[in-house]
């Protein structure tokens, strides 16, 4: 598993998409900045009418939000960019090399699977501290409430990588990979609306459908809320959208492996 | 023990309703033994790559029995000592010649000193050691398949799966390739030749097998399918001497400027001729099998196969 999940890393160290992190990084971290130098403009100008507090408040709200879309954006771009990656490896000419080696097809998936997110997250991981980094500097104020976005947003992109990972292999198409994702961001959207379905319908038979939907249905978008919370310092009362989603994620790998194992190639 | 052995090797692919199913290999026996270079000859579509793809798990078997060292293809530790080359193999182009062997020599569980040493001695053995940092991408088909060939030898394996391994290459390539493959065969390693390339396997196998639709209709040495079992050239001074052959012994096929070629009932019968030769007083040079090429054989075998279309 080692063999594969290393050559993932060279794999995807060799592809130019890490530049379009880096230049993401850059240029937010040079908003960032400009941002800093509007508020200090701004306190300058009110002539003290700010309070203190109140400025300290506004630019926390601004960085967290700021770095929450930041990581947001990047994860999006890794499960886009990654999509093509498994039914790439499972073309004809390239799946018999790697499934007629002395390894077995568990081993192959999982290590591809680990080998991905081990690098992008890595990739998330440097530019994320940059920005939080610059971030601090800036505004002053190194918050490491703020990392929770980080911790979650790699759950997040596990959660992503797991689904897409699972149509590559049982379609062998990066269109319908990317689909996957781009459909269950629609409907974990439509299911985090879930108490205004309830609302708006009189129909026991939805509304147990939508509460049943809603276990199942991995939530990255509650997730991100979740991780807004933590790094806000408030606690939180109900860690099911973490749980279940990761749950579905270790469900649907081995849903994968199990299809994977079965595969002609 | 034989290194390789199927028992009524069967693999069916579902193509869905209307299509219904495919039997792409259909009831194949076939042994080979250590040592032994196979080659599995079959028109296109006739089941090859399936069957080889059968041994290595890489496609399920429907039914029947394949052994790899004794060990079914389910179980990864079969190909322990397996090498193989894909056909139209797409080998990971981020890597260079020298990053293909190790990663391979990763996946075969090599250690890295084991992996650098058999590399750079592979590479030589191929040629290839001038482009071994350079990218897989920038490759020939012929620079390509070689560094397959090495990439397959990397886990020092028993036996060499290599799926049509000279197609799509220039005659140049194809020698280089054959040279290999002979370098191959004096290691002792056993090879398994999957071709549609009759010459190919003609000058290289021990050992044939031909496939069509399928299904395994012939299987034997070269020598064994290129000989033309009734049929013998006889070479003698017969020039004008009038030489019947009864209808109970077989029949005269031609006079040729060497002598004559007989067909014969049955192949004792030849001394019957000779005996009749050397009666009359005519000198005998030699008397041999008649042979048929090895493309000739494979034609008559897939001919009998072929169904008319409908």
């Amino acid at each position: 598993m080692r063999g594969i999940t290393r050559d993932t890393v060279v794999e995807l160290t060799d592809r130019k998409f890490l530049w379009i992190f880096g230049a993401i990084t850059v240029i937010t971290a040079v908003v960032i900045f400009l941002v800093s130098r509007a508020q200090i403009s701004i306190a300058m100008q009110s002539g003290g009418g700010f309070a203190e507090e109140d400025m300290a408040s506004m630019a926390g709200s601004v960085l967290l939000n700021a770095f929450d879309y930041f990581i947001t954006v990047l994860v999006f771009l890794v499960v886009m960019a990654s999509a093509g990656l498994i039914p790439a490896a499972l073309e004809k000419g390239r799946a018999d090399f790697y499934i007629a080696k002395p390894v077995s097809r568990r081993s192959l998936l999982l290590g591809k699977f680990l080998g991905i997110w081990l690098v992008y997250g890595a990739a998330l991981s440097v530019c994320s501290l940059f920005v939080w980094a610059v971030g601090g500097l800036a505004f002053g104020d190194f918050d490491p409430g703020a990392l929770w976005l980080l911790a979650l947003g790699l759950v997040a992109l596990f959660i992503w990588l797991s689904v897409t990972v699972f149509v590559g292999v049982w379609t062998g198409s990066t269109a319908m990979a990317m689909m996957s994702a781009i459909i269950l961001w629609v409907v974990q959207t439509i299911l985090g609306h879930r108490d205004w379905i309830t609302i708006l319908t009189d129909s026991k038979l939805a509304v147990t459908l939508n509460n049943w939907l809603y276990y199942i249905v991995p939530k990255p978008s509650a997730i991100a809320d979740m991780a807004i919370t933590l790094a806000q310092g408030r606690a939180i009362h109900d860690w099911l959208p973490l749980w279940s989603s990761v749950l579905f994620s270790a469900v649907v790998l081995g849903l994968t492996v199990a299809v994977f194992k079965r595969k002609d190639y | 023990m034989n290194i390789i052995e199927t028992r009524d090797l069967t693999k069916i692919y579902q193509t869905g309703l209307k299509k219904g199913n495919v039997v792409a290999v259909d009831g194949v026996s076939l042994e080979v033994k250590p040592g032994e270079v196979f080659g599995l000859l079959g028109p296109n579509g006739a089941g090859k790559t399936t069957f080889v793809k059968a041994l290595l798990g890489v496609t399920a078997i429907t039914s029947g029995e394949a052994l790899i060292n004794g060990l079914p293809p389910s179980d990864p530790t079969s190909r322990d000592k397996v090498g193989f080359l894909p056909e139209n193999c797409r080998f990971p182009v981020h890597l260079t010649g020298l990053g293909l062997l190790e990663f391979s020599g990763r996946l075969c569980g090599l250690k890295q000193s084991e992996i650098e040493e058999r590399a750079v001695k592979l590479l030589k053995m191929v040629d290839m050691e001038k482009w071994a940092n350079t990218k897989i991408r920038k490759y020939s088909k012929g620079m390509a398949e070689r560094v397959g060939l090495a990439q397959s030898l990397i886990g020092d394996p028993d036996v060499v799966f290599l799926d049509e391994p000279t197609d799509g290459i220039d005659p140049v390539g194809k020698k280089e390739i054959r040279e290999v493959l002979r370098r191959i065969r004096e290691q002792g390693k056993t090879v398994f030749l999957n071709s549609h390339l009759l010459s190919e396997v003609e000058a290289v196998a021990d050992r044939v097998a031909i496939l069509s639709r399928g299904k395994l209709v012939k299987t034997g040495t070269v020598e064994s399918l290129t000989v033309r079992a009734s049929q013998y050239e006889i070479e003698a001074d017969i020039k004008n001497e009038r030489i019947e052959i009864p209808e109970e012994i077989g029949q005269r096929i031609s006079i040729t400027a060497k002598g004559m070629i007989v067909a014969l009932n049955n192949p004792e019968s030849i001394n019957q001729i000779i005996d009749e030769l050397r009666l009359r007083h005519i000198s005998i040079r030699s008397v041999q099998p008649m042979r048929q090429t090895l493309e000739q054989s494979f034609f008559e075998a897939v001919a009998d196969e072929t169904e008319p279309e409908v």
